[in-house]
């Protein structure tokens, strides 16, 4: 039975947010920039140590580190419920969430051994309201693009800001953050459960977009694409239609997920994926119901109409 | 006058169960064993004979000489455990000995320990960061590192090999063949020549990275990889090279997770299952022994005389064997 895997993504305060969840029963790879001992007794250290699989391409990007710090934390007498690998995103050189999942969804090792549950990133809004209010850019690329792929944002220190402060960040982080929910635990208290056991990456993706989104708020941001269709998809189509979104945006894809029925078949298909790795499954039917079929997609730079294009053509 | 089997024997000399899962196994040249566990627990010689934790998160240990035992662990460094503990910095990514020298690579660099020398060397690896070592002798070592391999002489700090290999991930070499071969993440396994006047060549057409090499050292040398469940046995010879064709055995009903070539050749893998296979030369396409564990198979090795080899596994359980490998098989 594999353990459940959660990225939790910060910057300043990470070490506090990891001693507060590292309970009996989790396991914590944290990199050596987190103070460890005094905050995250037992955490395994990690050192980034990126390679791709094909020279130069940063679509089949993985962590090195993580396959063996992963291994380390999963194989031991009392096997971990819940794994949590930590992200720094003030320090530059493994400040990407996005080839973190990467490696975990698409290494072989690891898929026997976790199954990935989350993505929660940890914001301070202080920090973005000063950034904004001296001109600096809000939001630093590895930042965007850790809040494009979360299922959780936990806000913190929400109780400093004015409320009309507060309203612009949360309007931010709705517009970066595609897949999650905005929780700030100052305004309701925020539970484990609330954070990990989400199963967030399998079934019907939770979003909160109108039908497309482009780039505004005066920040260069990820598009988000929503596909919908009620009524079954032609099988060989729809095979189609995910094989070119990911040949033709592998780069560019931070996050793809959704769920079809295909015609003739018993169930919807799940399917979710990162970059160039991409996985479909049976979907559980305990689920949110939904439309038949829905795919959100999120990328850099994505070409909008062909996509919805190429969608249309699975539907005929 | 006692005569080899025909077919391999293997007995079970005695199982334990340590704290925690079983992390690494090393043999020293004298026939010492020693295991440290994820807890930091190391066992040397006998189950009854363990230590208090030495280190939070180990991942390797290996002895130097016969007195002296050393641990890389990822949080506090290298740890030497003979005559109390001490603790000697430097985090490791990999620790390996060879008897009288012990290597560890700790970012760009190899740290030397000499049995017979009281400073510690630190010398270039000159292949960027070290990932993976391989011992060809005692001064002489194979080191894989994120920039390519190279082959270097830890004792003259000189490097007689360097090959650029975008991603070269681990490395096996044999002080009886000419050759070193090292896997990338693409998938391909590298062959480099170590003397002059002989091709290298590359062998790909695996699905993922290969994880795990061996080398058979003979009349003609072979070179196991292991992929997912598969071992793939390839015939390097210095004058033709690597044969077009491996023979490929889908030897587990798992994943493979520990390999081990003895000095005679035989082979040792254990499965994510905890399933144990023995290999002899003789008959690569089908094991000579297997066994059930019940749990992961995390860590296995030889003695030098390749009359025993322990098997550790994610359980804690640890099994010391003893072997008679079989004329015919």
């Amino acid at each position: 039975m594999s353990s459940a895997i959660t990225v939790v993504a910060g910057g300043a305060g990470l070490d506090r947010l990891l001693a507060h969840v590292a309970t009996p029963g989790t396991a914590v790879i944290a990199p050596r920039s987190v103070v460890p001992g005094a905050f995250v007794p037992g955490a395994t250290m990690v050192a980034a140590d990126v390679e791709s699989r094909t020279p130069g391409c940063s679509c089949c990007a993985v962590r090195l580190d993580l396959i063996a710090a992963v291994e380390r934390a999963v194989l031991r007498r009392e096997r971990p419920g819940h794994v949590v690998v930590a992200v720094d995103l003030d320090e530059p050189a493994a400040a990407d969430v996005v080839t973190v999942v990467y490696t975990l969804l698409s290494d072989p090792d690891l898929a026997r051994l976790v199954r990935l549950d989350g993505v929660v990133v940890a914001v301070d809004p202080v920090a973005l309201a000063t950034r904004r209010a001296v001109g600096l850019p809000v939001l630093r690329r590895a930042e965007i693009e850790a809040l494009a792929v979360a299922d959780r944002v936990l806000v913190g220190r929400a109780d400093a800001l004015t409320p009309h402060v507060a309203h612009d960040v949360d309007a931010l982080l709705h517009a970066v953050a595609p897949y999650a929910y905005v929780l700030a635990p100052a305004r309701v208290p925020v539970g484990r459960a609330d954070l990990f056991g989400i199963d967030a990456w399998h079934g019907v993706p939770h979003h909160h977009q109108p039908s497309t989104v482009r780039s505004s708020l005066g920040l260069e941001l990820p598009d988000t694409v929503v596909l919908r269709h009620q009524g079954a998809l032609d099988p060989d189509a729809a095979d189609l239609f995910f094989d070119r979104l990911v040949t033709g945006n592998a780069p560019r894809i931070l996050r793809f997920q959704g769920v079809v029925v295909g015609r003739g078949s018993v169930g919807r298909t799940c399917c979710h994926g990162v970059r160039s790795y991409a996985m479909s499954h049976p979907a559980a039917e305990d689920g949110d119901p939904g439309p038949d079929n829905l795919v959100v997609v999120t990328g850099w730079g994505l070409d909008v109409d062909e996509l919805v294009d190429d969608f249309r053509e699975a539907t005929a | 006058m006692s005569t080899a089997p025909l077919l391999t024997e293997v007995d079970s000399e005695w199982r334990t169960e340590l704290a925690d899962g079983l992390r690494s196994i090393a043999w020293s040249p004298g026939g010492r064993l020693v295991a440290v566990d994820a807890a930091g627990v190391v066992l040397i010689d006998r189950p009854e004979q363990r230590s208090t934790p030495v280190g939070p998160d180990p991942i390797a240990a290996t002895w130097l000489g016969d007195r002296r035992v050393l641990v890389a662990d990822a949080a506090i460094g290298v740890v030497s455990v003979g005559g109390g503990c001490e603790r000697l910095g430097r985090v490791a990514s990999c620790l390996v000995g060879s008897g009288r020298t012990v290597v560890a690579g700790c970012a760009d660099e190899l740290v030397v320990w000499r049995v017979d020398a009281r400073d510690v060397v630190t010398v270039e690896s000159r292949c960027g960061r070290v990932r993976a070592i391989a011992p060809i002798t005692s001064t002489l070592w194979a080191v894989a590192g994120a920039d390519g391999v190279s082959v270097v002489d830890v004792a003259l700090d000189a490097a007689d090999v360097v090959v650029e290999i975008p991603g070269a991930l681990t490395v096996a070499a044999h002080p009886g063949v000419d050759f070193v071969a090292a896997s990338d993440v693409s998938g391909t396994v590298h062959l480099i020549p170590l003397g002059g006047g002989v091709a290298g060549a590359e062998l790909d057409g695996y699905p993922d990275r290969v994880r795990r090499l061996g080398w058979v050292a003979g009349v003609t040398a072979q070179l196991v990889a292991v992929a997912d469940d598969e071992l793939t046995w390839w015939q390097v010879s210095e004058a033709a090279g690597a044969a077009d064709q491996p023979v490929t055995v889908v030897a587990h009903e798992s994943a493979i997770t520990a390999l081990a070539v003895d000095a005679s050749g035989m082979v040792v893998s254990g499965d994510a299952g905890g399933g144990v296979r023995l290999w002899s030369p003789l008959l690569p396409d089908r094991p000579v022994w297997a066994a059930e564990l019940g749990a992961p198979v995390t860590a296995v090795a030889w003695s030098r005389d390749g009359d025993r080899m322990v098997v550790g596994c994610g359980d804690g359980s640890l099994v010391r064997f003893r072997v008679f490998p079989g004329s015919i098989a």
